[in-house]
């Protein structure tokens, strides 16, 4: 019940501070995203069920503050999970180089998703120009996000959940 | 995969697609709208946070190069005060003409507004959207206009009981019927750019655009009211076909930092559709 009491306000704060403080770091049309990088951080270090729920309620939170259909996040973010922990359950999360290759795998599913939700709806999008300055932005400001927030994300973990300890 | 794996992801991929179904229809909507007030007011206490900050950190950046700016103003403004009496005297006339006329129209100052502050905006880079504090509780509907002091912002796409999303003009998928206030009054739309640029398009070829004519909204298609100032020209082109004059116009409006808009909430379009073509059986 704890984790619940911790998790829903860390990335219902984390959404907040997608839309209110990272959009003033812009750059392109590019900006970090702080639910996706907590969303992978929390998915490396945790079973695939333990860590979809967040996916979702992650997911649910980004868009209520979006233009995008209720879902669309949370499908893209459960997508790039299962896909994560199917392929990195065989490596294991302990290479450096785990965190920045899923941050940028699930940024560009995120964005592939996104697109494709916004184009059903009636918008167009010329696909180059989008990659330029949507994709590439984001993937440098993700990429640079996971590994402070991979370190925190186990910090928190720790807290919530301590290693359990016995007499030999 | 072992089984109960494979069943979660399934349950909640599942629910995801529901979930998207059920918004684009529709029927999350008076969800949405409840979930949205405990967001809209931590977007409220972070964006003024925020926005309170960069505006301190700029004012210090740009400390130094103030007092030459002044300066420049000052001469300025003494140009201005004269034109301004000028206008004054042709604006006296103009009042004067409409009323022998007897003309029917829209004029700025029949507008009523709702002064707001911008609390966001949309996380999807490509999606050029703010988001703002007043909602339906403050008057504001679905389609009003936002404007600033500066010129037109954009209008409301999703509103809810004490936000709303607005659309601005620099987004891709938005586009506004505009004139040029030069002597032949050219029209043409002005849409927005995946970059943020306006751009001035479908202007009659022999149109006489230049660098810093003002653009306006010409309200032809009742999206948003008339005259309202776009920006200024920057630059002229032709467009890719060669079968219209095109231009890149300038917002005085810095969409990057918006902080307060207008959003005014008693513009009511006038119902073209008596002059619609019945559909053929």
């Amino acid at each position: 019940m704890t984790i619940y009491a911790v998790g829903i306000p860390l990335f219902m704060i984390a959404a907040v501070i997608d839309s209110s403080v990272f959009s003033h770091l812009r750059y392109l049309n590019g900006q970090p995203s702080l639910v996706l990088v907590l969303v992978v951080a929390w998915g490396l270090l945790n079973e695939l069920p333990d860590s979809l729920p967040w996916a979702f309620i992650g997911g649910l939170f980004v868009d209520l503050l979006s233009v995008t259909p209720t879902g669309t996040s949370s499908l893209a973010y459960v997508l790039a999970l299962t896909i994560l922990a199917f392929y990195v359950g065989q490596i294991g999360w302990r290479n450096i180089l785990i965190p920045p290759l899923a941050v940028i795998f699930t940024t560009v599913l995120y964005q592939v998703v996104v697109l494709t939700m916004l184009i059903v709806q009636g918008n167009s999008f010329p696909v180059f120009r989008t990659i330029l300055t949507w994709t590439i932005p984001s993937l440098v400001f993700n990429t640079l996000l996971i590994l402070p927030m991979f370190r925190l994300m186990g910090r928190i973990l720790d807290f919530l959940r301590p290693p359990k300890v016995g007499l030999v | 995969m072992q089984s109960p794996r494979s069943f979660t992801v399934v349950m909640t991929l599942g629910l995801c697609i529901i979930l998207i179904l059920l918004s684009l229809v529709g029927t999350l909507a008076p969800a949405e709208g409840i979930l949205r007030i405990p967001l809209t007011a931590l977007e409220g206490i972070f964006g003024g946070a925020t926005t309170d900050f960069t505006i301190f950190a700029e004012e210090m950046a740009e400390f130094r190069s103030l007092r030459l700016r002044n300066r420049e103003l000052e001469k300025a403004l003494a140009q201005y005060q004269s034109e301004l009496a000028d206008l004054r005297a042709f604006r006296s006339d103009y009042d004067r003409l409409v009323e022998l006329s007897n003309y029917v129209g829209q004029k700025g100052s029949d507008w009523r507004y709702v002064t707001t502050d911008v609390i966001g905006r949309d996380v999807n880079g490509v999606v050029r959207t703010i988001h703002i504090a007043a909602g339906t509780r403050n008057g504001v509907q679905v389609g009003d206009p936002v404007v600033t002091e500066l010129g037109l912002v954009g209008r409301v796409v999703d509103v809810s009981a004490t936000g709303a999303e607005v659309l601005l003009i620099t987004d891709v998928n938005s586009s506004v019927t505009a004139r040029v206030q030069n002597e032949t009054r050219e029209s043409g739309l002005v849409r927005g750019s995946i970059s943020g640029d306006l751009i001035l398009d479908f202007v009659n070829i022999n149109g006489q655009l230049a660098e810093n004519q003002q653009v306006f909204t010409s309200g032809e298609t009742q999206a948003f009211p008339p005259n309202i100032l776009v920006g200024q020209i920057s630059s002229v082109g032709i467009s890719p076909n060669s079968l219209f004059k095109q231009a890149t116009v300038q917002s005085l409006v810095d969409f990057e930092n918006l902080d307060i808009v207008l959003v005014i909430t008693n513009f009511e379009p006038v119902d073209l559709q008596i002059f619609e073509e019945p559909e053929q059986p």
